[in-house]
């Protein structure tokens, strides 16, 4: 961790999660619950499940956004203090899976949020969610180096 | 750690220990939460996990709704400072009793000062938490007079067994409502009023109240080494309060605040007025007659 200072190694070290579900089937939802179970035990990294807002510095969204969760995601994301992360659980959060053509949802989280990292998967597995953050971390770490040049 | 009571009266170490007092309580919160996690079966954070937070914190962009806010945040920290100084400068046990009151009542208006509805709720819930701690402490050191004739910490000499039994025992029961803990975390209640009275907190402010808690936890637990004497006994209390706890915090659901006043104020408080009653004089000279007479009449 050369040329980082501490907070931004805190960063790196302490990330808080907060789960919205825009509309998902609750596959991807049990699966991110599933991280934080003795079983892999994601609190070891300092992960730890706010459901706060206010508290994130990582967003979990699951389900393709209907046109009712849209302007609540708005909100939670704009409540939520920077520097944040946003992360894309799911088929259908990446692209809207099966019901991007349904009437009542709108596309993937990208069409309404940035999105940093996409994972696919129906359902996303527990691995590859924890493998997510992690990339998503390293993408962070790799902002804050290129900011030092 | 525990407060060596001669050296005490020498005006450096005790602002050493004032330094030092928050790397001591951040280390007791990842304590906290490695011991949580190994209960739970899990491998759980490393010890330094708390200072990561805190740091992290710092580098947040802070969100304020008003800045009464703000000042409501620092109070908590600052009066928490004030009373954990008073105690290791072997000040007044009641002054450190409302100093901490002050602090809890700096968070309930900074609860009250937002429009959340959850910080509203943990607002009064805490405010329901210092109306169930506060008479029983209050009884505690009600008690500690009695026993020694002062309120000084520097003037506790020896422990106060066995006359405070019940005072500590009182202490212990009400010591999960201080350090909002289950089966009384209704105030911080997670999955239900949020973070409660800490929901609005963001950035640089919400790591100063987590400081102030950590604090609030070390001078829980230093009062209650005061019970005893001999130092390796001040280190096994103070270990044993907190890993009793936490056994205790694992094992139980949380309950709601009727449940937390009927426990409060039908059983420690009168475990702590009990303690009042033996540790007085009065009483002992009560029992001394009574036996007196019972002696003569037999």
């Amino acid at each position: 961790m050369a040329g980082l200072n501490l907070i931004e190694q805190g960063r790196l070290h302490s990330p808080w999660i907060t789960h919205f579900d825009t509309g998902s089937c609750n596959g991807c939802d049990i699966e991110v619950l599933a991280c934080l179970t003795p079983k892999f035990d994601v609190e070891r990294f300092g992960i730890l499940n706010k459901g706060n807002p206010k508290h994130t510095d990582v967003f979990l969204v699951t389900g393709p956004v209907t046109k009712r969760s849209k302007q609540r995601l708005i909100n939670l994301y704009e409540q939520a203090p920077g520097p944040k992360v946003v992360i894309a659980i799911g088929s259908c959060a990446c692209s809207g899976g099966v019901y991007g053509d349904c009437y009542n949802v709108e596309g993937g989280i990208d069409q309404i949020l940035p999105v940093d990292v996409y994972i696919p998967g129906c359902a996303a597995k527990p691995e590859a969610i924890i493998d997510g953050v992690v990339v998503a971390l390293e993408k962070l770490k790799n902002l804050m180096l290129e900011a030092k040049k | 750690m525990s407060c060596p009571m001669s050296i005490c009266a020498s005006a450096a170490l005790p602002a050493i220990l004032l330094l030092l007092s928050p790397l001591f309580g951040g280390l007791l919160a990842g304590v906290d939460r490695k011991l949580t996690a190994r209960m739970q079966n899990r491998k759980g954070p490393p010890l330094t996990q708390p200072f990561w937070d805190i740091f992290k914190l710092l580098g947040k962009q802070s969100m304020v709704s008003n800045p009464a806010q703000i000042l409501f945040a620092i109070g908590y920290l600052g009066f928490m400072i004030l009373a954990l100084g008073v105690f290791f400068w072997g000040g007044d046990l009641l002054a450190i009793v409302f100093l901490t009151t002050f602090a809890s009542v700096c968070l309930v208006l900074g609860a009250f000062s937002v429009r959340s509805p959850y910080a509203y709720i943990g607002g009064q819930r805490e405010l329901l938490q210092l109306a169930s701690f506060e008479p029983v402490l209050i009884a505690a050191v009600a008690a500690i007079y009695l026993k020694t004739n002062t309120f000084l910490v520097s003037g506790i000499h020896g422990g106060l067994m066995p006359y405070l039994i019940p005072s500590l025992l009182a202490l212990w029961m009400v010591l999960p409502i201080k350090m909002r803990k289950s089966p009384f975390d209704i105030a911080t209640a997670h999955q239900e009023v949020v973070k409660g009275p800490f929901t609005e907190y963001s950035g640089a402010y919400y790591a100063v109240i987590l400081v102030g808690e950590w604090l609030e936890l070390l001078l829980v637990l230093l009062i209650i080494t005061l019970f005893v004497a001999n130092p390796w006994l001040k280190v096994l209390i103070f270990v044993g309060s907190l890993v009793g706890e936490l056994l205790l915090d694992n094992a139980c659901a949380r309950l709601n605040w009727k449940w937390l006043l009927r426990y409060s104020w039908a059983i420690a408080l009168p475990m702590a007025v009990i303690g009042i009653m033996v540790s007085s004089d009065v009483f002992r000279a009560l029992i001394n007659a009574l036996s007196a007479y019972i002696y003569i009449g037999g």
